[in-house]
């Protein structure tokens, strides 16, 4: 087949894989921060949880549900 | 038995291990299984994570330790240590009426049904002064609104030497009513621009923690 629509066919899933794939190191690098903010009883440890490790850990999850439900295949 | 720290640490590692194959290999997510795979990685589980470290972080929050952690809070912690009676916030603590690992938050908390959500909401705005806007010098550190009595009165209404003490009785409806105020007659909270002259009570070893 050619034209838009195979095109489209063709595209999309890498589209789609190269969100998937920032959303897991967004994921990866966020659950890392928290954990590492775990090691010490701090305020400082406790905004280091919040921001960056919830933000990116946040930012990912957003970005994968908008990348399943932009998702035409 | 595994406690719940190590199962919280092996979810971690479990769910960068399957987000970090995700990321490797976007391409398993063609599949069913994978797709069942990227929402379990990259949805329920760092979702359930962060919520949980969320929670533990508010808990750890209510240690002493924690609060003593910003600079600008020390002074109030070596108040905590005045040899002077006299001195409410050092009486309470040196003679456990307030458990030691969470001295600050036992009075500091409001005793209500959304207490702990509301201290916690200002120890949120207490780190973001702490990093963000900056502190105001320890001495000009001021409640949000004047001290409650019913925090007191949460433990020493009941309490034997509370109840026995005649001028409490006397006073009791108008320390209710917030009429007056607990800290009328026993002022004397922290002052922390005079505690590094003040003498300092050093506990016994064998009872230090």
């Amino acid at each position: 087949m050619t034209g838009p629509r195979a095109r489209s066919e063709t595209v999309e899933p890498a589209r789609l894989e190269r969100r998937l794939r920032l959303a897991a190191v967004l994921v990866v690098l966020g659950l890392a921060v928290e954990a590492v903010s775990f090691a010490a009883l701090h305020a400082a440890a406790f905004f280091a949880f919040l921001a960056p490790g919830a933000l990116l850990v946040g930012v990912g999850i957003v970005l994968y549900l908008w990348s399943i439900a932009s998702d035409r295949g | 038995m595994l406690s719940i720290g190590t199962l919280f640490a092996v979810a971690v590692v479990v769910t960068v291990a399957l987000a970090a194959l995700i990321a490797l290999r976007p391409e398993l997510t063609r599949g069913r299984a994978g797709r069942v795979l990227a929402f379990v990685a990259l949805f329920l589980l760092p979702a359930l994570l962060t919520a949980g470290g969320l929670k533990a972080h508010m808990e750890q929050a209510k240690s002493t330790e924690f609060c003593l952690s910003c600079h600008v809070m020390e002074p109030y912690g070596e108040s905590l240590w005045t040899e002077d009676p006299a001195y409410l916030a050092a009486s309470h603590f040196q003679n456990r009426r307030v458990p030691r690992d969470a001295a600050c938050y036992s009075c500091h908390t409001d005793y209500t049904m959304f207490g702990d959500v509301h201290a916690k909401v200002r120890g949120m705005r207490h780190v973001w002064v702490e990093f963000v806007t900056g502190p105001p010098p320890p001495e000009e550190i001021e409640l949000y609104s004047p001290y409650k009595n019913r925090e007191c009165l949460h433990c020493h209404a009941g309490a034997r030497a509370f109840l026995e003490n005649e001028l409490h009785a006397e006073i009791l409806a108008e320390l209710r009513s917030e009429e007056m105020s607990c800290l009328d007659c026993h002022g004397d909270v922290h002052d922390v621009a005079t505690v590094a002259e003040r003498e300092r009570w050093t506990a016994p070893a064998e009872v230090e923690e």
